[in-house]
């Protein structure tokens, strides 16, 4: 009893395994691996989001932010804007954008004033939004 | 030698004693001096003759109609290119404090309110500003025309002095800000600390003061000053709320940032203008994407923490009389001042007396000196 028990336990920890990796599938296919990544809703469904910074991020200098937008029907970026959570203030400047590619923006003149714990949030046409995490030292 | 390795391992553990953040925070501080950088918008940043016409003119009184007032009659070598007073004095007493000069070429906004995105373009703003030098373009103009030092230096570094008045005082402005990149501090004994750091000198970092080290530890750790107070500057170069007064004496108040970023979208002497020299070459990405917000009201720059020396009162309104009233203004802030509703980036530190003091001691530790002032040599064609 005891061995169906464990043989019982080891398959349900692979079934949930399993589920796990289904569930990230489309978080981890969704842009460039090392990608800062975040999931959101859109009108369409469950949005993921993956940016990349260029150049990396150095504290008052700008940079611009490759964003790639997954999810059910084609999600649009309209906005991208990011603050501080913790000091509850946002950027001194806004990002203009432009679409790059199928599901792909370049958000221009970004610049995070203060290292620490950013959210970057996204604006998804027809309403909607996907925020990403970004921590800078 | 056992002795002298274990001398080693306890200082290397001293080192050691900071954590990763405050580690990675005071390497992030330096090194000192940044990349020094030609201004694309200048074309005589860099420049040997740009620099000695812009020193010339620096200490001339002559462009001001009166022959009372130069650049240097406010920003004084010996002040850190500041007056040491709590606000200016040019034809009135004016709003704010002088800022001093050392190390303005990092700068990417100028002045307590930002309004000028190029330092050619604040150097330019006193000259004709009516409570300042109050100059107009035809008397700057005429002042370089009729000098033969001036208008030898000016044909040396910009080949012709133009007929047209307003060309030839942006010239002047850009050699004035020539010489002001020039103005930059040595490394401090801050730098000796960051760079034996980085480098792993057990021996290097014990030479660095207890009171400033212990002083270095509070300013990035509990106080978290580096949140504004960031990189190799000691500043952000942006603006913020530090619950000081923004009320004039006179009545009104000063918009601070608010004020700044209005000037900057109505100036023509900047990186977006006409007489930016390089516009493909120069960064103006911050200037085409700031926007201007309601919290901007009454905010200030964020000082650089470095060439303080000599340049107090501090505050865009010169009220803290020195280094330890500034620490004393952090320590016991007074929220209910902070007007930049529902942010919550400062609190009161709550030092005590000994630790206040090491917080200046390492600001002091922040201070090298400025370059001494060259002897120009004679201008021949």
């Amino acid at each position: 009893m005891a061995e169906r028990g464990r043989a019982v336990q080891a398959d349900s920890g692979v079934r949930l395994a399993l589920a796990l990796v289904v569930a990230a599938g489309p978080a981890m296919a969704c842009g460039p691996e090392g990608a800062w990544r975040g999931t959101g809703s859109g009108p369409g469904g469950g949005v993921t989001a993956a940016l990349v910074a260029e150049p990396a991020v150095r504290v008052s200098e700008p940079f611009a932010l490759l964003v790639t937008l997954c999810g059910a029907g084609a999600p649009r970026l309209v906005r991208v804007d990011a603050g501080m959570p913790a000091h509850r203030h946002g950027m001194n400047y806004r990002p203009t954008l432009s679409a790059v590619g199928p599901g792909v923006w370049r958000a221009e003149g970004m610049v995070v004033h203060m290292p620490g714990a950013w959210e970057v949030r996204l604006d998804l046409e027809g309403g909607g939004s996907v925020r990403v995490p970004v921590t800078l030292r | 030698m056992r002795l002298l390795l274990l001398l080693a391992a306890l200082l290397l553990g001293g080192a050691a004693g900071l954590d990763d953040d405050t580690r990675a925070a005071v390497l992030a501080h330096g090194p000192w001096p940044p990349a020094l950088r030609a201004d694309a918008s200048n074309r005589v940043s860099g420049t040997a003759a740009g620099i000695a016409l812009g020193q010339e003119l620096f200490f001339d009184a002559g462009l001001s109609p009166d022959g009372r007032l130069a650049c240097a009659s406010c920003h004084a070598p010996g002040l850190g290119y500041a007056d040491g007073r709590a606000v200016g004095q040019g034809r009135v007493a004016l709003a704010r404090n002088t800022i001093g000069l050392a190390n303005v070429r990092f700068w990417r906004w100028f002045g307590w309110d930002g309004g000028e995105d190029t330092l050619w373009g604040q150097s330019l703003r006193p000259m004709l500003d009516p409570d300042e030098m109050a100059a107009t373009p035809a008397h700057v103009a005429g002042r370089v025309r009729g000098s033969a030092v001036l208008s030898c230096r000016y044909r040396a570094a910009f080949g012709a002095v133009p007929a047209e008045d307003v060309a030839v005082v942006v010239g002047v402005a850009k050699a004035l800000a020539a010489f002001q990149e020039t103005l930059v501090t040595a490394p401090a004994p801050f730098d000796g600390f960051r760079d034996a750091l980085a480098r792993g000198d057990a021996a290097g970092m014990a030479a660095y003061p207890a009171a400033a080290r212990r002083g270095l530890e509070i300013f990035f750790g509990a106080g978290q000053c580096a949140a504004c107070h960031a990189g190799p500057l000691f500043s952000n170069r942006e603006f913020g709320d530090t619950g000081v007064a923004y009320f004039l004496p006179g009545g009104g108040v000063d918009a601070g940032r608010a004020a700044g970023l209005a000037r900057l979208r109505a100036s023509a002497f900047g990186l977006l203008g006409a007489w930016n020299d390089d516009p493909a070459g120069s960064d103006t990405r911050a200037s085409r994407h700031v926007v201007a917000q309601p919290r901007n009201f009454g905010e200030f720059r964020v000082p650089s923490l470095r060439g303080l020396a000599g340049t107090a009162p501090y505050q865009h309104n010169g009220s803290r009389a020195d280094l330890a009233a500034m620490v004393d203004h952090y320590s016991d802030l007074d929220e209910e001042r902070l007007h930049a509703d529902g942010e919550r980036i400062l609190r009161p530190l709550r030092l005590d007396a000994g630790a206040r003091r090491d917080l200046v001691a390492f600001l002091e530790s922040l201070q090298g000196p400025l370059p001494p002032l060259p002897r120009l040599e004679p201008c021949v064609e």
